[in-house]
C-alpha cells in the first residue's frame, strides 16, 4: 500500500536496543519499542524530536482528516490503509510512502523556519535514528491523536 | 546499506518484519523420474537488483518507473533457479527535490517486479530510500542569528539548501520476493551471458526470450 508521507524501519531493531521501553509505556529516558503491527498489516511511526518552531504542532493529515498532532518532543503510530498524508502551516508538505505489510516505516517531522510562522518539513527516517531520540520522546496524548493513529491501550495490547 | 550521501534515513529499506504469513517453504515437485518438475521460489526470499537508470531527487518523479534486473542469481535450495539479468521494473514512490530551509532531497524507490516470459514475479522490501544531507542547523542558526538583528536578515536561513540524492544507474540493493513463485525447474542461465537470448522456463514449459 502507498501512503504520502514517512519512512520505515524494523521494529525488531528497535527492540534490540537495550532494555526497551513497550510504546505508550515508556520509561523515562528508555529507548521506545514499538510493537510489530498485525500480521499483514504495516504501521508508520511519526516522531518530532526537539529543536525549532517548539510552539507549533506537526499535524499529519490524511486528506483532510487528522491523523495527529505531533508536538515538539513526542511520537505517534499510525495504521496505514490511508493514502494521502500531509502537514501544512503556512506552507504544505508531503510524502508518499510504500508501506507493506508487517513493517514499521519511520517518519520526522522538522519544523523549518517560515516568515510568519515555521515550515512543517516531514521525511522519510530510519528505526536506527528513532531509536536514538526516542528516550526523550512521549507519545502523542489520547486527546491530540485523530483518525488512525492508534492510543496507548491499542499499542499495550499489541505488544 | 550503501549510504550514498551521509543519510538520515532508509526508509523501506530497514524494516524488518515479524509476521511472515504468505511465506511459502521452497518445495519442488517431483518427476517419474524422480527430478524435479517445479519449484517454489518462498515468499520473502531476499534477492539483489541492479539500476539500470539514473535516479535522484532532483530528476525523478513520484510515479515514475525505472528498469532494473537481477543481479544475482536467485537460489533454492543451492541452485540457481532465476538468472541474473532478468529484468524488470521499480517505482519511484516518492522524489523530492531538495529546498529552502535546509530541507534535504527525499528519494524512496520500489521494486515491482521481475518478468519472466509475460509473468510477473512481484517484489517488495527494495532496500533503496534516501535522504540528502539537511542543513537544517545552518538554517536555523542563519535564522536565529539573524532574528537577533533584524527581521530581513533572519529569512537568509530559509533559502540555505539541504543536499540532493543521486542513485546512478548500476546501484545493487536488496529486496525481497512479495509472493511465493512456482516455476519449471530447468536451469537457470545467465540472461548475461546469454546476451538476449535466456532460457528460463516458467511453469508452463515456455521459454522467456
Amino acid at each position: 500500500m502507498k501512503l504520502s508521507l514517512v519512512t520505515a524501519a524494523a521494529a525488531a531493531s528497535i527492540a534490540a536496543s537495550a532494555a526497551p521501553a513497550v510504546a505508550g509505556d515508556a520509561a523515562k529516558g528508555a529507548p521506545v519499542s514499538v510493537p510489530a503491527p498485525p500480521a499483514g498489516k504495516g504501521q508508520i511511526v511519526f516522531y518530532r524530536p526537539g529543536g525549532t518552531g517548539m510552539a507549533m504542532g506537526c499535524t499529519v493529515r490524511e486528506g483532510e482528516t487528522k491523523i495527529s498532532s505531533v508536538g515538539n518532543g513526542k511520537y505517534v503510530v499510525a495504521e496505514p490503509g490511508k493514502h494521502d498524508y500531509a502537514v501544512r502551516s503556512e506552507a504544505k508538505d508531503s510524502l508518499t510512502l510504500l508501506v507493506e505489510p508487517d513493517e514499521t516505516q519511520f517518519v520526522r517531522c522538522k519544523i523549518k523556519m517560515g516568515i510568519m510562522a515555521g515550515r512543517p518539513d516531514i521525511f522519510p527516517s530510519s528505526a536506527d535514528d528513532f531509536a536514538k531520540v526516542s528516550p526523550k520522546l512521549k507519545m502523542v496524548h489520547d486527546d491530540d491523536m485523530g483518525q488512525g493513529a492508534l492510543r496507548s491501550t491499542d499499542l499495550a495490547k499489541k505488544s | 546499506m550503501a549510504v550514498l550521501l551521509p543519510a538520515l534515513v532508509s526508509a523501506r529499506a530497514q524494516q524488518a518484519s515479524a509476521g511472515i504469513a504468505d511465506a511459502a517453504p521452497a518445495s519442488s515437485v517431483q518427476t517419474a523420474d524422480g527430478s524435479a518438475a517445479e519449484i517454489t521460489i518462498p515468499a520473502l526470499t531476499p534477492i539483489v537488483v541492479e539500476l539500470l537508470a539514473d535516479e535522484g531527487s532532483g530528476i525523478s518523479k513520484s510515479g515514475d518507473t525505472f528498469p532494473l534486473r537481477l543481479a544475482e542469481p536467485i537460489q533454492v535450495a543451492g541452485r540457481a533457479v532465476i538468472p541474473a539479468g532478468t529484468p524488470g521494473i521499480g517505482e519511484v514512490i516518492h522524489a523530492k527535490k531538495s529546498g529552502g530551509g535546509g530541507s534535504g532531497g527525499e528519494l524512496i524507490l520500489a521494486a515491482d517486479y521481475l518478468e519472466l516470459d509475460g509473468r510477473h514475479l512481484p517484489l517488495r522490501s527494495l532496500d533503496l530510500a534516501e535522504v540528502g544531507k539537511n542543513n537544517y542547523r545552518t538554517a536555523d542558526s542563519l535564522g536565529l542569528a539573524g532574528a537577533a538583528t533584524s527581521p530581513a536578515v533572519a529569512l537568509i536561513g530559509m533559502f540555505i539548501k539541504g543536499k540532493q540524492i543521486t542513485v546512478p544507474k548500476g546501484t545493487r540493493a536488496a529486496a525481497k520476493t512479495a509472493a511465493a513463485f512456482t516455476l519449471s525447474a530447468a536451469p537457470a542461465q545467465s540472461q548475461e551471458s546469454a546476451g538476449d537470448a535466456p532460457a528460463v522456463q516458467n511453469s508452463t514449459g515456455g521459454v522467456t526470450q
